[in-house]
């Protein structure tokens, strides 16, 4: 199949697009995995709750649905607050706390459903042209909605990698994931920001939650479809780097669609997996390599 | 409390931000458009099946008549499940307050199969232990199969509603209500009718399409669907001019609907299930496409209500309408009105089409022969093998393969908003209407 360098570039584009949804919400999951040792899946079904409460704010009040996100955000940042402060009171242990969030997880759908409906909704009519038109820039066209996926992924991923690596309490975080213990020594309160950043992942998921809303018609079973890519994401960008994952979802996106324009699309999934299972086979590799490496160089520098 | 001239800066700063990005957001009220049933109108109650008496008032007494079923009320299967689920109550309470069966009430027990054929099988298995009188199928290819062993083995009727692997044999005492095939007696084979129906609805426009594109679900029933459809299509002369298959679930569609836009075929044959129609559509908005036609293999009727103006003109794979002559009956009118104020009550799609039509016919199948030959489950399903069923996708009998007897799949479009059935012609409410 011939395909243009417009046909390309546009697909590449949409890639990207997408790939920013996905990094949005592989940022938190990310976070909390790789700072807090939480694997939190529920963190899928609170950005779709998210999706659902922006559908319902802007169908029963015609708020915008950028306005949602006023009561959306605080209330996400009590639950994220409420689950962590539940993990610790009981002391869940990082097999535990997988357990409890995937239970979570999957008790959701039914709760969405019940709350709301098991058949799709979709907030597409109730949007202005403003946001479904697509506009052109030049031949490539772009859809208002994914520049706003796109700028929520800079907004949020950017914030989070600066608070991280700017701040005090960044800093404090990064501590508290090397070692909890000689963390508390110098000071870091661990209980205390360890809440904050759940309840700040928690926000996020309401941010992503708005998005997904205004992207795709919600159902309660669509964590499932974006399982394996966010999970993937939040591996191969590195746990806790907020960059990493959204780099890592807009590669795998851009690398999943151009693969549908050439080759089978229903092999596409695959690819993401397959880079994941090289990117596990090859890790003990690339250690070995560079630990020879490093030993090298120390015996070079004893000599 | 104080501020400093910096503080209010960005205090003022940050409530510009807010007020400029909650204006920003266009908003539209679309609850006019969204209100599906303001054209329904009032009907009588009447009996819910041909030659079964109907008394208002009249209080069921004695020993319950209980029907018992699976159906997937949770996982991915539950959106038409549901549909399923609505039908069964709309069903029991319409029998009961015509005076029940015989004066017996109609109950039913339903258990949940979490979208899982295993648990479909145990299910029935409980429900049979537990000797309930009847049962009636679940919703889903794998679950009908997988409930067709321990109903069968017990000797039990087992009527279907939307039945999607129509090849794999059950046996005689399997009453399907979407029927399928025309009479065929070879498996393979069973999906042709279909295809002979879509390549009929085409060519009978003035315009029939030349150009052809079919990306279908990896799922059973589209695969197959598509398949007969491709194959029909190509020996008329059809250009297929593209062909891909996508995984089930997938949300971005931006690829195929870039290599569809390359090809700019005349007709996009989707092969779609669930919300896959508003989400290919998402993404030929994404790339500013509009397609000349498009046509969809089982998507979910909200997928297409959801997209408003955009499907005018889409055709679908479809069973039955809401209008005459298949809708202009009483039955039809009283199951259109209680189902449409049920299902809006439960967030369901609120109109009568091929899964709440096909689980009443389902219902209609079993009630008609209780009502000729009592609660006796050797006697139903003689009878059933011997006698058609009026219903209110069409009246059937169950003497072709696998208890096939016709094909009722047909073609919806969209016109004017609503979903008119276009083809066959004797069910038809309007013509087809392609743009050259």
């Amino acid at each position: 199949m011939t395909v243009s360098t417009l046909a390309l570039t546009q697909t590449l584009l949409n890639g990207v697009f997408v790939g920013c949804l996905f990094g949005v919400i592989a940022l938190g999951l990310s976070l909390k995995w790789g700072h807090l040792g939480v694997a939190d899946f529920s963190h899928l079904s609170l950005t779709l709750i998210g999706g659902y409460l922006t559908y319902t704010l802007v169908t029963e009040l015609l708020w915008s649905p950028f306005l949602t996100l006023a009561v959306t955000v605080p209330v996400f940042f009590v639950v994220g607050v409420a689950l962590q402060w539940f993990l610790h009171v009981i002391k869940a242990e990082a097999f535990t706390s997988l357990l409890i969030t995937f239970a979570l997880f999957i008790v959701a759908e039914s709760v969405v459903s019940m709350i709301w409906s098991p058949d799709l909704l979709s907030l597409r009519p109730w949007l202005t042209d403003d946001l479904t038109q697509s506009m052109k820039v030049g031949s490539i066209s772009v859809a208002p909605i994914d520049v706003v996926a796109l700028v929520v992924a800079f907004l949020l991923v950017g914030s989070a990698a600066a608070m991280l690596r700017y701040t005090r309490w960044g800093r404090g975080v990064q501590a508290m994931r090397q070692d909890p213990g000689v963390a508390e020594t110098f000071g870091v309160r661990l209980l205390p920001i360890s809440l904050v950043v759940s309840g700040l992942v928690g926000a996020s998921a309401a941010a992503a939650g708005m998005v997904v809303a205004l992207k795709m018609p919600l159902s309660p079973g669509l964590p499932l479809n974006w399982i394996g890519i966010v999970v993937v994401a939040s591996l191969l960008g590195g746990l806790g780097r907020p960059v990493g994952a959204l780099v890592a979802a807009v590669a795998l996106l851009m690398i999943q669609n151009a693969w549908s324009l050439w080759f089978p699309p229903q092999w596409s999934p695959a690819v993401t997996f397959g880079l994941l299972f090289l990117f596990l086979a090859l890790s003990p590799v690339v250690q070995l390599v560079r630990d020879r490496l490093s030993s090298g160089a120390a015996r070079e520098a004893l000599v | 409390m104080t501020t400093t001239p910096t503080r209010r800066v960005r205090l003022v700063a940050a409530a510009t931000f807010i007020a400029l990005v909650a204006a920003c957001g266009g908003v539209q009220d679309a609850s006019d458009s969204q209100d599906l049933t303001s054209d329904l109108a009032d009907a009588e109650i009447v009996a819910p099946v041909e030659g079964m008496e109907c008394d208002p008032g009249t209080e069921p007494t004695g020993e319950p008549i209980v029907v018992g079923g699976s159906l997937s009320l949770t996982g991915p299967l539950a959106p038409t499940a549901l549909v399923h689920d609505e039908i069964g109550k709309i069903v029991v309470e319409w029998v009961n307050e015509c005076g029940g069966i015989d004066g017996r009430p109609l109950e039913r027990k339903v258990l949940d199969d979490q979208s899982s054929p295993a648990q479909a099988a145990s299910n029935y298995e409980r429900l049979l232990a537990e000797g309930v009188d009847l049962v009636m199928g679940p919703y889903g290819g794998a679950s009908t199969l997988a409930g067709a062993g321990p109903v069968s083995r017990a000797g039990y009727a087992y009527p279907t509603a939307t039945n999607g692997a129509p090849g794999q044999l059950i046996g005689e005492n399997h009453f399907p209500a979407h029927q399928f095939g025309a009479g065929v007696t070879d498996p393979t084979k069973m999906f042709d009718a279909y295809a002979q129906t879509l390549l009929g609805a085409l060519n009978s426009s003035d315009t029939p399409p030349e150009t052809i594109f079919f990306a279908n679900a990896k799922f059973p029933t589209t695969l197959s669907y598509g398949a007969a459809a491709e194959a029909a299509l190509e020996e008329d002369g059809k250009n297929i001019v593209g062909s891909v298959e996508y995984d089930l679930g997938t949300t971005d569609f931006s690829s195929i609907a870039t290599r569809i836009a390359s090809e700019d075929p005349d007709l996009v044959y989707l092969g779609a299930i669930g919300a896959d129609v508003t989400n290919i559509y998402l993404a030929f908005d994404a790339i500013g496409y509009e397609p000349r036609a498009v046509y969809a293999a089982a998507p979910s009727p909200a997928s297409i209500a959801n997209l408003g103006d955009q499907v005018e003109g889409i055709l679908l794979t479809s069973i039955y309408e809401n209008h005459a002559p298949l809708g202009d009956t009483d039955i039809a009118r009283y199951l259109a009105v209680t189902f449409s104020e049920a299902a809006e009550a439960d967030g369901l799609f609120p109109l009568v089409e091929t899964q709440a039509a096909g689980g009443f016919a389902a219902w209609q199948i079993l009630l008609t022969a209780v009502n000729e030959v009592g609660v006796d489950n050797a006697a139903i399903i003689e009878w059933l093998n011997a006698n058609e069923v009026s219903t209110v996708v069409g009246d059937i009998s169950f003497d072709g393969f696998n208890n096939y007897g016709e094909d009722f799949n047909r073609v919806t479009q969209v016109q004017d908003g609503k979903r008119v059935l276009v083809w066959p012609e004797d069910v038809a409410g309007a013509p087809i209407d392609l743009a050259p």
